[in-house]
């Protein structure tokens, strides 16, 4: 077994940081099975849940091709689906995953575990939502089954016609997806009011930037190139920081920044950086 | 709790502006013009307030000068007397529509929350829509100067984009006093219960069916991405507001107030430029050849987008364009693939293309034989293909492959699509004298 994970870690080391979450601690889940129809169910600790990590589950096909397949990790033992990744077919030669678990063939509990798995507030959603699944299947699809089995109850037994009955079943199709929606509406409000969890990405930049606003005062500042590796952060500082004066970069009294760069830190938070330049 | 009321007090405010101005025309307005009321006074309060700021006027003197113009208004239209504001039938609410009422209460329940305890969080908010209003409130990011780094708000944000929701955010934290993160983007809230509403009382004029305009509302209200946008601070939610509204008033052949909000979609974000008023404008034209519509009802109606103008003027003298990123045309054959598996069967907006689309293929032969029909077929015959060309042919194709942008566009025209589909359908199914009428 020891062999085995060393072999995995070396193997997942090679794959080229295809891994995001605690990378290189992988643990065994099965050896020379058959994925099709298959999932994992994995323990992920509440950090990993809060922090917004995923859980990372990686296989060889039998010809030695690697594969992953990344979701949010939810606090606690619950299921995860890779049905829908066309690469979860055929055989593997291993599975393992960034945390301990199972892999196995879902049970009724499983399926609905993996149903009622949040939609999660990221910075993409605002553009376009996750959605969620329910037997290996789009809940979107399954919405069209619930639109054309009540569209056939409404035919057959209340005796509509075709057109008003398909009409009456996209409403109960409807109604369906609004329950669901309101369940997420309901996970996300106490996700965070309860249990305080943060808003990724930008928690330590809002923290950050209340106390720089106040030492930038009446000075003026802009953005150090390096935080084009925080695109997101960047712009919050843009906003942050859209009543003090902002100037070119060879003229701020003050430089917000990720990395160490010229004039004297006054103020960190997190990975940021808010640094006093001598006079230009 | 302060940002609350000056928010509720602004938008009673531009309700009431909307109200005097509708009431210049015509005396007999009714429950449909209140959603419209408050779209309208939220135009012509921004399109002023940025016609002075594009004069050198400052914002504080502005919003002055606005209230002070209000004020004469508000006097002048009481002289010559002001609409009656529409009193409750005091009917009592069916079970469908207590339903409905209460799934409303839910989304306008986590739009609050979202306002309330958490930060501004999404990017373009960050950049293009409150972070350019923070800039134009704060007024040292803000310079007509086109050499200046801070041209219109500093390089973070894209210049070009129009300034309703620019200005009236920053037009809160001056009635407020300073700036938070409920004032840049509570608007979104406002936009969508005027989609809702109107939406609810369009299908209501022309269907005279309780149920059927409950139903239309409440698709549009659950379907999955509105409600982020009710909170998000984006400006996509407001265009689709302004689309219905202008749709709903054409439908009631109010040619000067559909032209007025039609040129309100281009004055909340550039796309209303490409995407609603060239299909509202045809879609105008060909609902003047119904009987007994007016004959110059089309020219009206272009009078009211000529209030327009002095934005217009403004992108022409700054030569500030309509969008950055499509300056090469080239098919992409993968792009139809792509709307189908991320707009017709993807979780954002669920089946709601599906079903829309399906009512309009099977309304279509008695849409296409009377006017109104046909009007309506252009208007969203017009701005699919606007929105097929724009993510098919144009660079804007990545913004589909990576959904970025895709889905906004399509909650734009969901309301709108909505109240036409709604329209085809009833004329199909019921207008024949059917018993399910009423």
């Amino acid at each position: 077994m020891t062999l085995l994970r060393l072999l995995l870690v070396a193997a997942c080391f090679l794959s080229a940081g295809a891994l995001s979450a605690q990378e290189g601690k992988l643990h065994p889940l099965a050896s020379n099975v058959v994925l099709d129809g298959m999932i994992v169910v994995l323990d992920a600790p509440e950090k990993w849940d809060h922090d917004s990590e995923t859980v990372d589950v990686v296989w060889d096909s039998p010809e030695g091709r690697r594969f992953l397949f990344a979701d949010f990790a939810r606090a606690g033992r619950h299921g995860y689906d890779p049905r829908a990744q066309p690469s979860w077919r055929g055989s593997a030669a291993w599975v393992s995953a960034n945390t301990t678990g199972a892999f196995k063939f879902p049970s009724l509990a499983d399926e609905w575990d993996i149903f009622m798995a949040p939609e999660r507030w990221r910075p993409t959603t605002v553009n376009a939502l996750r959605g969620h699944r329910f037997f290996a299947c789009s809940w979107d699809v399954l919405l069209l089954l619930v639109l054309v089995a009540a569209a056939l109850a409404f035919y057959f037994v209340a005796r509509c016609a075709p057109a008003v009955a398909l009409l009456g079943g996209f409403a109960l199709a409807w109604v369906a997806l609004d329950l669901r929606t309101m369940t997420d509406h309901f996970f996300i409000v106490s996700a965070l009011e309860e249990q305080r969890r943060p808003l990724p990405i930008l928690t330590e930049a809002k923290a950050f930037s209340d106390r720089a606003a106040e030492v930038i005062g009446p000075g003026s500042w802009a953005l150090d190139h390096t935080l084009s590796a925080h695109p997101l952060a960047a712009h919050y500082f843009g906003y942050a920081f859209a009543e003090h004066r902002y100037v070119p970069i060879a003229q701020a009294d003050y430089l917000v920044a990720l990395e160490p760069a010229q004039g004297a830190m006054v103020w960190q938070h997190g990975p940021y950086r808010l640094l006093k330049r001598d006079a230009p | 709790v302060i940002s609350a009321l000056v928010f509720l007090a602004h938008a009673l405010f531009d309700a009431a502006l909307g109200w005097f101005l509708l009431s210049w025309r015509n005396r007999s307005l009714a429950a449909d013009h209140l959603p419209a009321a408050l779209l309208l006074g939220m135009y012509a309060e921004t399109l002023f307030v940025g016609t002075l700021l594009f004069l050198g006027v400052p914002l504080a003197v502005a919003v002055v000068t606005l209230l002070g113009a209000a004020a004469l208004l508000g006097a002048i239209v009481r002289r010559r007397g002001l609409a009656h504001f529409p009193a409750p039938r005091g009917t009592r609410p069916r079970w469908f529509e207590a339903l409905l009422l209460l799934t409303l209460a839910e989304k306008i329940a986590f739009a609050v929350w979202q306002l309330a305890r958490t930060p501004l969080y999404f990017d373009d908010a960050l950049t293009h829509w409150a972070g350019r209003s923070r800039a134009l409130y704060g007024a040292v990011n803000w310079s007509l100067d086109p050499h200046s780094p801070v041209w219109l708000g500093y390089d973070l944000a894209a210049r070009h984009y129009p300034l309703l929701t620019v200005v009236w955010r920053a037009e809160n934290a001056i009635l407020r006093g300073g700036w938070d993160d409920l004032l840049a983007r509570a608007d979104g809230l406002l936009f969508f219960l005027a989609a809702v509403a109107t939406v609810w009382l369009a299908v209501f004029r022309f269907s005279h069916s309780r149920w059927f305009a409950a139903l239309a509302a409440f698709v549009l209200s659950a379907a999955p991405l509105q409600v982020w946008h009710a909170a998000a601070g984006y400006s996509d939610i407001a265009i689709e507001a302004f689309a219905v509204a202008a749709l709903a008033a054409l439908l009631r052949q109010e040619w000067v107030l559909a032209g007025v909000l039609a040129a309100g979609t281009a004055w909340a974000k550039n796309d209303g430029l490409v995407v609603f008023m060239p299909p509202l404008l045809a879609g105008a034209w060909l609902l003047q050849a119904r009987a007994e519509a007016p004959r110059w009802g089309w020219v009206q109606y272009l009078l009211g987008c000529a209030t327009l103008v002095p934005w217009l003027l403004v992108k022409l003298s700054l030569s500030l364009g309509v969008a950055p990123n499509q300056d090469r045309l080239s098919w992409h054959p993968d792009a139809p693939g792509l709307f189908f598996s991320s707009v017709l069967l993807g979780p954002t907006s669920s089946i709601l293309w599906l079903g829309v689309t399906a009512a309009l293929l099977y309304a279509l032969p008695t849409l296409l034989r009377e006017p109104t029909g046909r009007a309506l077929v252009a208007i969203l015959g017009g701005a699919s293909a606007a929105l097929f060309f724009v993510y098919t042919c144009t660079d804007s194709y990545r913004w589909l492959e990576n959904e970025g942008t895709i889905h906004r566009s399509m909650l734009q025209l969901a309301a709108p699509a909505l109240v036409i589909a709604c329209y085809g359908l009833w004329r199909r199914l019921f207008h024949s004298g059917s018993p399910n009428q009423g």
